[in-house]
């Protein structure tokens, strides 16, 4: 297949813009959203909070890059140096290992997708967002998109819905239960260049998914910036699990916006691994909208040299009876900067809510930072609500008591470290849970 | 040494700020009185192995707005802060909290606690929290904890069947939290205590 040539654009403009939508061949009411995006963009000013932002040069960024190839959904068909590279990651292997479906994103563009045929046939619909806005799907797309976060959330939703390209629209429906995970892995190339991706997921009443994520990109001297979407709605009693585990190179700006909102009896499971990045801003936010309405957060960050990651998640209790649980822990070593930040709000009709947090952070040498900022907003009188969070280093004791097992005092220090992210590891499917060990390991070594 | 302070406060707003010298302790005792909107800020600085105990005891009633703002900075080795707040809410009122300790680079074995315990009695207050924790230091432990709710519903049925009035129980599990925080005070003091504590319940109905 001959591989078209790729385009950039780099900045944001209108014409820019005009000209993303019309490769695209959407609907009006689309490009009057990516418009009405970039007048927000202009508006709105930068996060007055969190970590220094200078070093990413929005005029420089690249909105958009074409892929080289269309999409496609047999690996054969992908360009060589394309597949070469989501090959080294082992994405095909794992599909064919044990996934309901994977898309594989290149910079802008869907580059792979397919659901299994088994799967399909179950009634469940795994597509690419820009091919569901042009499917039996699209009033269902027109319906959710960018209800979850509005255009002017913040500054970096309205570039996302100005500039946003590529992702998935996933369906459920109702009492389907998707015995494999799906996966969608998000790969940089072109150095400057921003990724905007869209992932939308609808789970129908009494359905259950677990949904992975996964992103990597090679490294490169200047800022690639990674502002991509994922809305989640979960119905009445249904179940979801979102899981991430995310490795882009410290050259990036991963100022990623999640957001879900739980039904009645329904439950959501945050899954999270941060070790990549030179600075993240990353809260999944989730609104427990209905009675009995629940959610869990597990999530692990890892900052090392040159990274700023502030992370953290929200939740709203809007409804009676509704759970959370966050269990958050971050390491730092080697100079790197750690912030958890959460917010627990129950309203004042949310009565009878249990909430939950236990924030712990490691710290693995002097020079490091870690803070931990979590926020209650308590409006109810009968809800029980709970925290608790440690800092420290690791435990001489633990250490000598390992060396005297045998084990040097470098493999001792990156066995407690794995024992510490043990929470989050144990929620992965073995394949991630091994790459997110890995990924400690790399990070252990790289100062020992 | 050790530096003992004991202060009622009811409106306005009250800054305290200490610096504690190597090896010396402060403990700090308040009773803050919503009875208007009041603000509360609290800052120490401590040195080589100096120690901040701080106890805070709050009956907020009423639609007025409480504020308690608390900064502790360690800076150099082996200090020690300790802050805990137990607070009941009643009748509209609104609570809000920033706790923060700071272990900059060089407070090697410092430690520092935050802990918060607020109970709401009516659906009308709301009770806001943020603590933080700062560390530019590895050898350090530092920790916080909150809870908010109501009454403990097994304590209370437990002491119902004790035979306790409905009264009884409400106003004996309140006064245990707050002497739970202000059991440094003397008995003198605890007087004090008692008698505002006393007035706080007949005037909001407890």
């Amino acid at each position: 297949m001959a591989s078209k040539r790729s385009e950039q654009y780099r900045g944001l403009s209108r014409q820019i813009v005009e000209q993303i939508s019309q490769r695209k061949k959407e609907p009006t009411w689309m490009r009057e959203l990516r418009f009405a995006g970039l007048e927000q963009y202009e508006k709105l000013s930068m996060p007055k909070f969190g970590p220094d932002l200078s070093g990413l040069k929005l005029e420089n960024i690249a909105s958009y890059v074409e892929a080289s190839s269309a999409m496609v959904d047999d690996w054969a068909k992908v360009p060589a140096e394309i597949r070469r590279s989501f090959e080294e990651l082992g994405i095909p292997e794992a599909e064919r290992a044990g996934l309901a479906g994977v898309g594989a994103q290149y910079d802008s563009g869907l580059v792979y997708h397919n659901i299994r045929r088994s799967v399909a046939e179950q009634g469940v619909v795994y597509l690419g967002l820009e091919e569901a806005l042009h499917s039996e799907y699209a009033d269902m797309v027109r319906k959710h998109f960018m209800q979850l976060v509005p255009i002017d959330d913040h500054k970096f939703a309205a570039l996302h819905a100005a500039v946003w390209s590529g992702g998935s629209f996933v369906y459920v429906p109702p009492r389907t239960s998707v015995e494999f995970p799906l996966q969608s892995y998000y790969r940089f190339n072109a150095p400057g260049a921003g990724q905007f991706e869209h992932t939308l997921i609808i789970v129908d009443e009494g359905a259950d998914l677990h949904f992975i994520e996964g992103c990597s990109a090679p490294r490169y001297n200047v800022a690639n910036l990674h502002a991509g979407c994922v809305e989640v709605f979960v119905g009445k009693n249904a179940r979801m699990k979102y899981s991430t585990v995310e490795s882009w190179s410290k050259n990036m700006y991963n100022l990623n916006t999640k957001r879900a909102t739980v039904a009645e009896g329904g439950k959501i499971e945050w899954v999270t691994g941060s070790f990549g990045s030179h600075v993240s801003m990353l809260y999944p936010m989730t609104i427990l909208a209905g009675r009995g309405a629940s959610m869990e957060y597990t999530g692990v960050s890892f900052a090392g040299k040159d990274q700023f990651l502030d992370t953290g998640v929200k939740v709203e209790h809007l409804a009676p009876d509704t759970r959370s649980m966050i269990s958050a822990k971050s390491l730092a070593k080697d100079r790197g900067e750690n912030v958890f930040r959460s917010v627990v709000k129950i309203t004042s009709d949310a009565k009878r809510c249990r909430s939950f947090t236990d924030c712990q952070s490691l710290m693995l040498d002097s020079g490091s930072v870690s803070n931990t900022i979590p926020y209650f907003d308590i409006q109810s009188d009968d809800a029980e609500v709970s925290h608790e969070a440690n800092v420290g280093k690791i435990s001489r004791q633990e250490i000598a008591y390992l060396m005297s097992r045998g084990l040097s005092e470098d493999a001792a220090r990156a066995l407690i470290v794995r024992g510490f992210a043990n929470d989050i590891s144990k929620e992965l499917p073995f394949e991630y849970a091994a790459e997110m060990n890995n990924l400690i390991k790399l990070e252990m070594a790289e100062n020992m | 040494m050790t530096e003992r302070v004991f202060r009622v406060l009811d409106g306005g707003e009250e800054y305290f700020e200490h610096e504690v010298k190597a090896n010396e302790t402060l403990e700090l005792y308040l009773l803050l009185l919503a009875k208007s909107d009041m603000t509360a800020k609290i800052r120490v600085k401590l040195q080589t192995k100096a120690c901040a105990k701080l106890r805070i005891a709050l009956l907020a009633a009423g639609r007025h707005m409480v504020s308690v703002d608390y900064l502790a900075e360690h800076e150099t080795e082996a200090s020690e802060s300790d802050f805990l707040l137990h607070g009941i809410l009643a009748d509209g009122a609104t609570k809000k909290t920033r706790m923060e300790t700071r272990f900059e680079a060089g407070a090697h074995g410092a430690k520092g606690v935050e802990r918060e315990k607020i109970t709401m009695l009516d659906e009308s207050c709301r009770n806001q929290c943020l603590p933080i924790i700062y560390a530019a230091e590895e050898d350090i432990s530092g920790e916080h904890g909150m809870s908010c709710g109501g009454i403990d519903a097994t304590a209370a049925e437990y002491l119902a069947t004790r035979g306790l009035s409905r009264r009884s129980i409400l106003r004996n599990l309140l006064r245990s939290d707050i002497s739970y925080v202000l059991d440094g005070l003397d008995d003198s003091e605890q007087k004090i205590v008692d008698n505002y504590f006393r007035d706080f319940c007949e005037q909001n109905h407890v």
